[in-house]
């Protein structure tokens, strides 16, 4: 599908200056406000294509505001302030032109608690595509749904029941569901803030195959409290502490090697 | 002390909660006793007829048409308006000085006693400009405008039940998670579509119960029938009502619902067949009590279905 730029200007030859090792997202310098309250100071990170960052941290620290940052989700917070810049293959994803939908439509999302629709398993995932694409035909929209439940790894487990309600199923299923939903609408990118935490071990395990697998096609970026999950699935890891990045780098190097004492606290399992 | 102290709220509980039972018993009791005896097939079916005799004043036919036609318009009316009210309030306004005098103003429009909105529709439509929705009265000479009509007194019904409707429906969307939200929005769906296809759809069963309680204000207000539909027992447009040509006619002349007819049968009020009055007591209570008993099922039949 040919979709144009966010700001609707496409690309410009500065925005690829600023995407030096191609990564997909850069994010610059930003701050953020809940109302007068700080969440972010001075948050800088390059988001890699085709890889895992994991986000790491103690409650509260801003990683999944960070992530909400990512899609402009925060937007919903009527007393979210941003300062600095995301760019999203070189665009200004804030920038005032940029089309929020359209950075929703390639920066998905799923979340903490399963949040499937109230509807059938087959229209959660129909939803978006129709909603995209309303004249779509009923035979395209049967594929892509099929397609994307096989992708994450559901179908086999739901083919016989795609009428039945989306939360009829168990939370493992219905947290594949979800990512099946954001798969039907062909994002570039994937942001899952803590999508384990209400999981068991099992249904984890498949998530996180789930996850290895995409990344050979998406950009993934995991918020987790999990630091066995962490090191298990990341490229690329960032600690985050009390509003700030304290550490960033390839997840094998952070966690072998942590060069911030706090880093190595953390990891030590010494708080959070 | 503390356990006497807990037996004397344990007692005042049971005691009020047995009051208001015992009072909604008594009302329902004493209305079959009274007014069972004349419910039949003719009752329901035949028109009432003056008479002095009771036996022969006929059934409560034209009151019940005219009590489902000035729900159903009433609520036609009411619900698009009601419906916006609430998506603006639950979605879109903001807390500035604006929305709190709108608020303000919804909770004042709740307390206004309705005989107080049946004078300002009453006073509205009989302005000549407005005249299409009444017609004239048979003869009464250049009296082009009546200003009671089935139209009128919907539109003075829908006034009235705005703020109830519009409130149950702000709750009910309100109560949608906002995780549905969430998820929409993270798919790159406007704002706007979200509530339309996301929002609403999970407020359904609210929204049905916030029209429901609608329907059951319409049905039992009186002072606005009083003044705005007038005081015709039977329906006075041209007849036979049904055909489709003689619709707007009917609804732009005068009837009568079954509060009203309570009210000019019995002899508390105009008339002298109280039995009659009993008896269509009684067919209101129970299309009340049956439009309740839908909204419990409804709510019953979604927490099912989301489970």
């Amino acid at each position: 599908m040919q979709q144009t730029g966010i700001t609707g200007a496409g690309r410009n030859a500065t925005g690829i200056g600023n995407n030096p090792n191609n990564s997909k997202i850069m994010v610059q310098d930003i701050s953020s406000w809940y109302g007068a309250q700080p969440v972010l100071k001075e948050v800088s990170m390059p988001i890699h294509a085709k890889s895992i960052t994991g986000l790491i941290g103690p409650s509260g620290c801003g990683k999944s505001t960070f992530l909400r940052c990512l899609n402009r989700l925060n937007d919903l917070v009527r007393s979210f302030r941003l300062q600095g810049t995301i760019t999203l293959d070189g665009e200004d994803i804030y920038h005032p032109d940029a089309d929020v939908v359209l950075v929703r439509r390639k920066v998905g999302m799923v979340f903490q608690h399963p949040n499937p629709f109230p509807m059938s398993v087959f229209d959660n995932v129909a939803f978006g595509v129709r909603e995209h694409n309303r004249q779509i035909k009923k035979r395209e929209l049967e594929e892509i749904v099929v397609e994307s439940l096989q992708k994450a790894n559901l179908w086999e487990e739901v083919k016989d029941k795609l009428q039945a309600s989306g939360l009829s199923l168990s939370g493992g299923q219905q947290q594949r569901l979800c990512i099946a939903r954001v798969l039907a609408v062909m994002p570039e990118v994937i942001l899952l803030d803590e999508p384990c935490s209400s999981l068991d071990p099992v249904s984890t395990a498949k998530i996180e195959e789930l996850l290895l697998q995409l990344k050979n096609s998406y950009t993934v970026v995991v918020v987790t409290h999990n630091l066995g999950q962490a090191r298990r699935i990341s490229d690329y890891l960032g600690f985050f502490l009390d509003g700030r990045l304290v550490e960033y780098g390839a997840a094998a190097e952070v966690i072998t090697n942590p060069r911030e004492k706090a880093t190595e606290d953390y990891l030590a399992g010494n708080f959070g | 002390m503390a356990k006497k102290r807990h037996f004397a709220g344990y007692a005042a509980c049971w005691v009020s909660g047995v009051l208001t039972l015992l009072v909604c018993l008594a009302i329902i009791i004493f209305l079959v006793l009274k007014g069972a005896h004349v419910l039949n097939w003719r009752f329901l079916t035949e028109d009432p007829r003056p008479s002095l005799n009771e036996a022969l004043t006929g059934g409560i036919l034209a009151p019940l048409i005219g009590t489902v036609f000035l729900t159903t318009l009433g609520i036609c009316f009411a619900l698009p308006w009601a419906l916006a009210t609430a998506i603006y309030l639950a979605e879109y306004a903001e807390d500035t000085p604006w929305v709190k005098t709108l608020r303000t103003g919804i909770d004042v429009l709740a307390g206004v006693p309705t005989i107080v909105f049946a004078i300002f529709g009453l006073a509205i439509f009989t302005h000549p400009g407005l005249a299409f929705f009444s017609t004239m009265v048979e003869g009464v000479e250049n009296a082009r405008a009546f200003g009671r009509s089935f139209l009128v007194a919907a539109f003075t019904m829908a006034m009235m039940v705005l703020p109830f409707v519009a409130k149950s429906i702000e709750e009910a969307i309100r109560a949608v998670p906002v995780t549905y939200k969430e998820a929409a929005f993270a798919l790159g769906i406007s704002k706007w579509r979200t509530i339309r296809m996301v929002i609403l759809p999970a407020a359904a069963a609210g929204i049905i119960t916030g029209v429901v309680l609608g329907i059951g204000r319409i049905a039992g207000d009186t002072a606005i029938v009083w003044l705005c539909l007038g005081g015709s027992m039977t329906l006075t447009g041209p007849q036979p009502w049904w055909e489709p040509q003689n619709w707007l006619a009917t609804l732009q002349n005068t009837g009568s619902t079954l509060t009203t007819y309570i009210f000019y049968s019995s002899p508390a009020g105009e008339g002298n067949s109280p039995n009659k009055a009993f008896g269509a007591g009684l067919v209101l209570i129970v299309i009340i009590l049956a439009l309740n008993a839908v909204v419990d099922y409804l709510g019953r039949f979604t927490r099912l279905k989301e489970e």
